[in-house]
């Protein structure tokens, strides 16, 4: 009954004070009679798909906490903007990128002992809330108009669990068009460095040690955009998507030490005057990237994207001893 | 939008179930269910109720002090039982005196000269 406790912790989620322990198991006990029912008029044990089929019919995890009186909240003016679907996601967002920035702007801060950074970072967290609150403002609209969210964003909690999840399909295509702009972006850098270096291309060059590591990385950005693409035609393939990112991340992560040690990443073109300050910051910049944020990054994501695989390889080992036996 | 659209039948239908659903719970539980029985037995005698309406509105019925409540264990399984309180029983009563006077009256209004217009007649 794996099942049904994800489904009754993604209530648990939206529920709180002192009655949602009572909620819960109240709850349970009712969709264990539920289960027990159905099973009986079968004859035999309910499958994963089954039972998840009858915990949705129940409703989605946001829906049965609603009917309980809980409050998911909204972004509301004058009519709602942004619906409890989205509330907690846009929270999560928001609240992250006011925190990088206050990491930003505090350290550099600390660092020039600057008296305008204050109001430069109540500057950045006006913006920040501005368009982060358009950008779910209008995500909430066109889910609404397409009809309704669906269940894979509206219940971001552990329900239902991934191997049982479709992909939808504007989550394959938005995602398709991310890696196909990433992947565009990469294969012009050497027809265009500015494209990586911004105006400092006129007196900086990408270091040659660079060349080898072009192709793989166009390449893993490729099989980002086949694995989408696949995705749109097969929403079902669901373990396509974690065994791909597995994958991608895992060479990505291998790529990291290989990378780092080609450092120097940039070189500056002889006779520019101050080309040098600027290679240097670019270099350091680099380095930390690579070294502290990619190599964090695709680490924390082989992580997740590894517990992803487990869960459906041990769900396909369930599916056969239900067929065995 | 016209009235007769089916998202209007809808929730004038929702409107006119809420209420009743509240009389036939109370009126259920003069015997003791869980909640699944519950939705059972309304559902045996024609009264198709969705859980996620049934099981909050008991935790309303009983927080409002019509139900009373208490965790048994039956069939090894800690189940939580209801039953219509004291007040509950009172409260019961009048909703009863009340529906059947809204009933009498929609029963005099349809039919004024003691026969159901051609168009309600099945």
């Amino acid at each position: 009954m794996t099942l049904l406790a994800d489904y009754l912790h993604a209530v648990g989620t939206y529920l709180h004070g002192r009655h949602r322990r009572d909620i819960l198991a109240e709850l349970e006990e009712n969709l264990r009679s539920a289960i027990e029912e159905r099973e009986a008029d079968l004859g035999r044990a309910l499958t994963e798909p089954e039972l998840q089929a009858l915990l949705l019919a129940h409703g989605s995890p946001v829906a049965v906490a609603g009917r309980y009186g809980a409050q998911q909240g909204t972004f509301t003016f004058g009519r709602q903007l942004i619906g409890p679907e989205f509330f907690p996601i846009y929270i999560r967002v928001l609240v992250g990128n006011w925190v990088i920035s206050a990491l930003i702007h505090g350290g550099i801060a600390l660092s020039r002992a600057d008296t305008d950074e204050p109001w430069m970072f109540l500057n950045s967290i006006v913006v920040q809330f501005a368009i982060v609150t358009v950008i779910f403002c209008v995500v909430d609209l066109l889910q609404r108009r397409s009809g309704g969210v669906p269940p894979s964003l509206a219940d971001h909690t552990r329900f239902p669990p991934t191997y049982l999840r479709q992909i939808p399909r504007w989550q394959s295509w938005s995602g398709g068009v991310a890696w196909v702009l990433l992947s565009v972006w990469w294969a012009l850098i050497p027809i265009a460095p500015v494209l990586l270096v911004g105006s400092a291309a006129r007196y900086v060059h990408v270091a040659p040690a660079w060349d080898g590591f072009y192709w793989p990385v166009l390449l893993l950005l490729l099989a980002g955009v086949a694995q989408r693409a696949v995705n749109y035609v097969r929403p079902d393939w669901n373990w396509l998507l974690p065994v791909t990112r597995l994958g991608i991340n895992a060479i990505a992560l291998a790529l990291v030490y290989p990378m780092s040690r080609a450092y120097p990443y940039f070189v500056a073109v002889a006779g520019q005057a101050g080309a040098d300050a600027v290679v240097r910051g670019l270099n350091t910049a680099g380095w930390w990237t690579l070294v502290a944020g990619f190599s964090v990054f695709f680490l924390s994501q082989i992580g997740v994207n590894g517990w992803q695989c487990l869960q459906h390889v041990r769900f396909l080992q369930r599916q056969r001893q239900e067929q065995s036996s | 939008m016209p009235p007769d659209t089916p998202d209007s039948f809808d929730n004038l239908r929702l409107e006119l179930r809420r209420g009743c659903l509240v009389v036939a719970a109370l009126a259920q539980l003069r015997v003791e269910h869980y909640g699944y029985t519950l939705r059972k037995a309304l559902a045996d005698h024609g009264l198709d109720i969705d859980e996620n309406t049934l099981y909050p509105l008991l935790r309303r019925l009983e927080s409002q002090g019509l139900l009373v409540s208490e965790w048994r264990e039956e069939n090894r399984r800690n189940k939580r039982f209801y039953r219509l309180s004291a007040d509950g029983e009172r409260t019961l009563r009048l909703l009863l005196q009340e529906w059947r006077g809204i009933n009498d009256a929609l029963d005099r209004i349809l039919t004024p000269a003691g026969a159901l217009p051609s168009g309600l007649r099945s």
